[in-house]
């Protein structure tokens, strides 16, 4: 494979051109098929054809899902998000893509194209080594099909960044819980971006909240598991060990605002006064910067 | 694919075709460099400042969808079938400014006035999209969230978001772009080559597929389209 033909959104390919001056060949626009554009609810799935805007995409899911909604704002301004397309951010493959990790957590299945054939992959699959991705030559993204709400579900996404519109995450996180009618936990899917060199989920963290009742006392030993998931990076974004912290903070939040035994649940967003959240230095990582 | 042809859209009344640029020159070179149509500025180049913005119009349904975009980091071919708009096109009359222009002056919303040009394309893509009603500022907030300002600040510039709802309605004919539109939309699929360059942007499945086996080594651009969705 030459250069590779995996999809980009043009914010993305638009400053390989203007930034660092790279020939990028020969180009094919996604915007001209009709195909590509549609938003279809299915009886279990959002369906996002990969050319929707990253705005249009927005407006159909944060209706489905309100714990978009502050994503969806600080995702990009109002023009990058007119431009740029929710296929485009999920098959470029950035391991700082903010829809990823919220992707992940819910379940999201990426239809795939080469030629006439068309075959499934589940969006964690996708994502093979450092901007690397499961499409093969002159395959491309063509949907994604993101499953409807199921009753009992618990979710959240966040995006940790300094600016509040127009910035690259330092972490971005998701966090998914089903429980069964025990009120164990049935499925955890947990994923963060800016935590490794793909977006990923945190298997050793889902595997400590399995079987367990969704409290505090779950909550803590799944933040204790996340060093085991993951080695971030420092950067000029953030270091290691913030990465690490605010990963299990964000752990915590999530438990805040949806456990049965969190000061803040039930409370409307951002209208928590939970007050500091202590965690202990081995729970973030040992790692202070 | 079809045969060649030049890259097509609508542009300050009429229509304009492209055919020997490179598939990678951006609409800001374009207009800053070959049409001399400097009113857009180029700050960061990297779709960030906003003061690059401009508003493509496109077909929905019977009407006409305005969306903003940053012209830094827009190849030409995105062009295709579209309308263009820039900050010297919002103006009604030769001499006379669009409501939200002179609410700008108006609440003394541009200083050095580098920004100034993109804060109008956010604030009259709005004020066109959103005819029924004046904007909240959470809505404006929204709109002006690609436009950074680094000596004004930005109350006087919401004080303008909402001042312009004072002045006189002012809105141009939409007719002449659709028809333009309605024109355009009838042209085979863009199959496009230039300095050693070559784009499309097919219409099918099917010309995408084609256009893959191809140039397999071509770059997918995966843009947006705002208006074919839903």
């Amino acid at each position: 494979m030459a250069r590779c033909a995996a999809g980009a959104g043009c914010t993305d390919v638009g400053l390989w051109v203007s930034k660092q001056l790279r020939d990028i060949g020969d180009t094919i626009h996604l915007h001209g098929v009709p195909e590509l554009q549609s938003i279809t609810r299915h009886a279990h799935a959002l369906e996002i054809g990969a050319a929707v805007s990253l705005q249009a995409a927005f407006e159909a899911i944060v209706p489905i899902w309100p714990q978009w909604q502050e994503l969806a704002r600080r995702f990009a301004s109002r023009p990058v998000k007119n431009a740029g397309t929710l296929g485009g951010n999920v098959a470029n493959g950035s391991p700082i893509g903010d829809s990823m990790p919220a992707l992940i957590a819910m379940g999201t299945r990426l239809r795939l194209r080469l030629g006439d054939e068309e075959r499934d992959i589940a969006l964690e699959d996708f994502y093979l080594a450092y901007q690397r991705t499961a499409l093969r030559a002159g395959e491309f993204v063509r949907a994604l099909h993101i499953p409807l709400p199921t009753p009992g579900e618990l979710f959240r996404t966040y995006k940790l960044a300094k600016r509040f519109e127009q910035d690259i995450s330092a972490v971005c996180a998701a966090f998914y819980l089903q429980t069964d009618s025990q009120g164990l936990i049935s499925t955890a899917r947990i994923a963060f971006g800016g935590m490794a060199a793909i977006p990923k989920r945190a298997v050793q963290c889902e595997t400590a909240l399995l079987g367990r009742r969704w409290d505090r006392t779950a909550a803590e030993a799944a933040v204790l598991a996340l060093p085991a998931d993951f080695q971030p990076l420092s950067d000029a974004r953030a270091s290691a060990g913030y990465r690490q912290t605010a990963a299990g903070n964000l752990l915590l939040r999530f438990w805040a605002e949806t456990a049965a035994d969190a000061p803040a649940a039930g409370l409307p967003r951002g209208l928590a006064e939970i007050g500091p959240i202590q965690v202990s230095a081995q729970a973030a990582g040992g790692a202070q910067p | 694919m079809s045969t060649t042809r030049p890259i097509q859209f609508y542009f300050r009344n009429k229509l304009w075709q492209v055919d020997d640029a490179p598939v990678t020159r951006t609409v800001l070179q374009f207009l800053r460099e070959d049409v001399r149509a400097t009113g857009s500025k180029e700050g960061c180049g990297e779709g960030d400042c906003g003061a690059c913005t401009v508003v493509l119009g496109e077909l929905q349904g019977d009407g006409l969808r305005l969306h903003t975009v940053n012209a830094c980091i827009q190849f030409l071919p995105a062009l295709d079938g579209k309308a263009l708009f820039t900050v010297e096109d919002v103006a009604l009359r030769a001499g006379a400014l669009h409501p939200v222009q002179q609410a700008m002056v108006d609440c003394g919303a541009s200083q050095c006035g580098f920004c100034t040009p993109g804060f109008v394309m956010s604030l009259w893509a709005q004020y066109e999209n959103q005819q029924d009603g004046q904007p909240d500022r959470e809505q404006v907030a929204e709109a002006i969230s690609g436009n950074l300002c680094r000596c004004t600040g930005y109350r006087p510039i919401f004080a303008a978001a909402s001042a312009a709802y004072s002045l006189p309605p002012a809105h141009f004919d939409r007719q002449p772009v659709l028809a333009a539109l309605r024109q355009l939309a009838t042209l085979p699929s863009l199959n496009y080559a230039a300095q050693g360059t070559a784009s499309c942007v097919p219409r099918t499945l099917s010309e995408l597929g084609e256009a893959l086996r191809q140039w397999p080594a071509a770059r997918l651009v995966q843009d947006a389209r705002m208006s074919g969705c839903g």
